[in-house]
């Protein structure tokens, strides 16, 4: 007996789903490209202009790997678990799965499987190219990249990422339009992780302070662990940090789903 | 003509009512979209910390023109929103035949339906900013120039408008369109900086293609003397009345592939 | 009023494989496929008819609703509704008809409906004479007032309706399309929905098209049905003619005991059905056995007696023939008018 045989079938519906709008996908794509080239081009503005090659110890190739793996990581953690349980619960279907002999959460993990292994073969890997064609230009002056406590790192930030979602997602049950929040944790969660400048540039009063929220470990350290500025003892500390978020959100994720079962039996759906 | 007026000022006062009751939701929108243009200018001031200017031009140059770029963008984004629910939804579960059933014609309808107050977030950022930087350099424009510049914003709503319009009837054919559109806009952020530091291409593309660098770029470089007036003015008037023609060209012919086709 | 003449409309549709393979595959490429919607239909509707026009799903009656009021070209063929092309001047179609669809509403959704309706009034340049007196009909006919001031998204299926059907009303038009109203609603409502029609075709002589699944609603309301099959017209007539050959068809059910299901009593069965009456049929769905009869040539009383002397009747059920199923008789008997 396949482990979680009954799941495996979210996952791939979850991609077939994905794979039927092709050209949608490759333009959003596409779009999330172009966001990354200008700021690539900003950015070697600002290098040019500053007449430094190292910039708060960010060299330019560093900066343009930062760029790449940024977007990619951000677009492989950012699963779409909390888009599904909000349409769920505003179309009523959710009481529906609590019928099923499934866990929902695992369910929802699964589904978000699926679109992160989707996005894996559709923006890590030509993020992926992305990088080694520009090692391979760079040669020399390519920075060094640590694939090994890389991969962990990516781990944890999906998770942690799932579950913030997850609760996220559950908010839903308490307001009926989420649009407008949606949005400002999207544009909050963009500049918090990294995704706008490296926190390196914050001001620092900020700078410390905002390595500590859960956004940091979703986003930018995943992406500082790659790049190697993060070793030795501030990297078990960066480790430390992701799971003690992901133990977090793990903990409020079950809390939120055991008061909305509670609420759903009560109200009926 | 005048009817046309006033029955857009029907619907638009009719979608404010009903506007009203998702109250919580709108601040929140326009909270995010308040934040998203305060990002964009956090973004430059912070990558300006570290440099004395960038390429040639100043921190406040830089905000002139990424808050001039705004201006426009707010202002489509008010007016002319629903073209985005036309590339999301309308094809896609046949609400569309709503405007074919009524006798007026259905483009005014689907512009008439939203008025979007988001919008005045990024415009109100990028009035802001433009003034901002406008004080800080010690802009005196004449009369003439602010006239122009004037137009040229209302030109550029037109480029916005247009673009998004060509995009939006792309649904006609394919029932969702909403990538297309989401490419477009990221194309336009290019728009909001300083047209030099892209390369040829890419300046070309931002130029004659999607000529969003006209809405922004050129108007506002010609207030600061860095590129010909003319220019400045000139190229918008001839982009924002070709984008328009196109976007609607597109409009009309998906308009007759949807009509041929069904739902 | 309305002349339909050679009607065709084609679809092409492409359509991906199904399954995962079928999903990558369909990166690259589609199945396409063309359907035949409408397929030659000609036919004239007058003023002030009420005309059922009913099919089973899939048959072509929204396509040709859909090429009738303007929101769809035909393939070849043609439509004329008062003197002109609806697809080629729709804005001036638009004036004079309304129309009203089951299941999606023509209202704003967050909008009060006392607010839809004047948005509609300015719409619709309807004066404000005429709109007060029209709205006073239609509260009276299909009682709006209790729920006017409420968002349209926040009315039951019954209310809206009822505020569709106003809302298509309001500019007076010369045609109503009504497009499965009764569907989910409850009797009283229907009833409603549907004295509504009658009093506006007596009032106002408006002519209604309405495609209905419900054989209560053609009844009730219409004096003339034409019946659409797989693209084609299948059967133009009157109600009364409609009535007499299939309406009075019944289906009744048998669960039959023994141990070979009461198979063994079929051919007595047979023999007592169509003593009673020669034109009903039999047949068997597996477990059970089914009986087609004509209502008005023998009663349940007299047959359900006759067949359990004949075999032991376990259980009973007894169903009216749906549309589908007139239909199917229908084409099966090759009626055409």
């Amino acid at each position: 007996m396949k482990p979680f045989g009954k799941y495996r079938r979210f996952t791939r519906n979850s991609i077939s789903r994905l794979l039927s709008y092709r050209a949608n996908v490759l333009l959003f794509l596409f779009g999330n490209i172009l966001q990354t080239v200008v700021l690539f081009y900003l950015w070697r503005a600002v290098y040019l202009s500053s007449g430094q090659a190292v910039l708060r110890g960010f060299g330019f190739p560093e900066m343009v790997v930062y760029l790449v793996a940024t977007t990619a990581v951000l677009a492989l953690t950012r699963a779409e678990g909390g888009e599904i349980i909000a349409e769920e619960i505003r179309e009523g279907s959710i009481a529906m799965n609590l019928v099923r002999p499934l866990d929902y959460r695992t369910r929802i993990f699964f589904d978000a499987l699926g679109t992160s292994a989707y996005n894996l073969a559709f923006v890590g890997l030509p993020a992926l190219a992305a990088i080694l064609v520009l090692k391979g230009i760079w040669g020399a002056a390519s920075p060094d990249l640590l694939l090994l406590p890389f991969l962990p790192a990516l781990l944890l930030s999906f998770l942690l990422n799932f579950f913030y979602d997850f609760c996220f997602g559950l908010v839903a049950f308490v307001t009926t339009n989420m649009w407008g929040m949606k949005r400002l944790e999207m544009v909050v969660a963009t500049l918090l992780s990294g995704g706008l400048v490296p926190l390196a540039f914050f001001p620092d009063w900020l700078r410390g302070f905002a390595g500590l929220l859960p956004w940091a470990s979703m986003g930018y350290i995943p992406v500082m662990v790659l790049l190697g500025k993060l070793q030795g003892r501030a990297l078990l500390e960066a480790f430390a940090l992701q799971i003690l978020w992901l133990a977090f959100f793990w903990w409020l994720s079950g809390l939120a789903w055991k008061r909305l079962v509670r609420r759903l039996a009560v109200n009926g759906g | 003509m005048g009817r046309y007026a006033r029955l857009y000022l029907r619907y638009t006062a009719q979608h404010l009512k009903g506007f009203m009751s998702y109250s919580v939701d709108f601040w929140f929108g326009l909270l995010s979209f308040l934040l998203n243009q305060g990002l964009g200018i956090l973004f430059i001031s912070l990558v300006f910390s570290s440099i004395p200017n960038l390429q040639g031009w100043s921190f406040f140059e830089v905000l002139f023109v990424y808050g001039f770029a705004q201006i426009p963008r707010g202002l489509d984004h008010i007016f002319f929103d629903n073209f985005w629910i036309l590339a999301w939804r309308l094809v896609a579960r046949g609400d569309f035949d709503r405007y074919l059933l009524r006798p007026l014609p259905p483009l005014f309808q689907l512009t008439a339906e939203r008025f979007q107050p988001d919008g005045f977030g990024e415009f109100l950022v990028g009035l802001g900013a433009t003034f901002t930087a406008g004080l800080a350099l010690g802009l005196r424009p004449s009369p003439l120039e602010l006239g122009l510049g004037v137009l040229a914003i209302i030109a550029g709503v037109g480029i916005y408008a247009g673009i998004k319009l060509a995009f939006a009837s792309i649904a006609f054919w394919t029932k969702f369109s909403q990538s297309w559109l989401f490419a477009a806009y990221r194309v336009a952020d290019f728009a909001m900086y300083p047209l030099g530091i892209y390369g040829k291409g890419l300046r070309f593309i931002l130029t004659f293609v999607l000529p969003f660098a006209i809405t922004a770029y050129f108007p506002a470089a010609a207030l600061l003397g860095r590129e010909p007036l003319l220019l400045g003015s000139g190229a918008t008037f001839i982009a924002g009345a070709a984008c328009l023609g196109l976007g609607y060209l597109v409009w009309r012919l998906g308009l007759r592939a949807y009509e041929s086709a069904g739902s | 009023m309305i002349e339909v003449r050679n009607l065709r409309k084609t679809f092409r549709t492409s359509r991906r494989y199904p399954g995962f393979r079928g999903a990558i595959k369909g990166l690259f490429t589609r199945e396409v496929t063309e359907t035949k919607a409408v397929d030659g239909l000609s036919f004239d509707i007058a003023d002030v008819e009420i005309v059922g026009y009913i099919g089973a799903n899939g048959a072509g009656k929204s396509t040709t609703i859909k090429m009738m009021t303007g929101t769809l070209t035909p393939t070849s063929g043609s439509v004329l509704v008062d003197g002109l092309l609806p697809y080629e001047r729709r804005v001036e179609n638009a004036r004079r008809i309304g129309v009203v669809f089951g299941q999606r509403t023509q209202l704003w959704w967050d909008l009060p409906l006392s607010e839809s309706f004047s948005l509609l009034k300015d719409i619709y340049e309807v004066g404000d004479a005429d709109y007060a007196r029209r709205l006073a009909f239609l509260d009276e006919v299909l009682g709006l007032r209790d729920f006017m001031l409420s968002p349209v998204r926040t009315l039951s299926l019954g209310q809206r309706m009822r505020a569709d059907l106003a809302a298509s009303l309001l500019h007076q038009p010369r045609i109503l399309y009504l497009d499965e109203p009764t569907i989910g609603l409850d009797v009283v409502v229907k009833d409603r929905v549907r004295e509504a029609v009658k009093r506006i075709n007596r009032e106002y002589g408006t002519t209604v098209i309405l495609t209905t699944h419900d054989l209560d609603d053609i009844e009730e309301l219409c004096t003339r049905i034409i019946v659409i099959d797989s693209g084609r017209l299948v059967w133009d007539g009157s109600l009364e003619e409609l009535r007499a050959r299939y309406g009075q068809r019944r289906e009744l059910r048998l669960r039959l005991g023994g141990t070979d299901g009461g198979r063994g009593a079929e051919a007595a069965i047979g023999t007592a059905l169509r003593a009673l009456d020669p034109g009903a049929s039999l047949g068997r769905e597996e477990e059970e056995l089914v009986l087609g009869f004509d209502r008005s040539r023998v009663g349940l009383g007299a047959l359900v007696p006759a067949l359990m002397a004949v075999a032991e009747v376990l259980d009973w059920s007894i169903r009216e023939t749906k549309i589908e199923e007139i239909v199917k008789l229908i084409y099966a008997g090759e009626i055409r008018s």
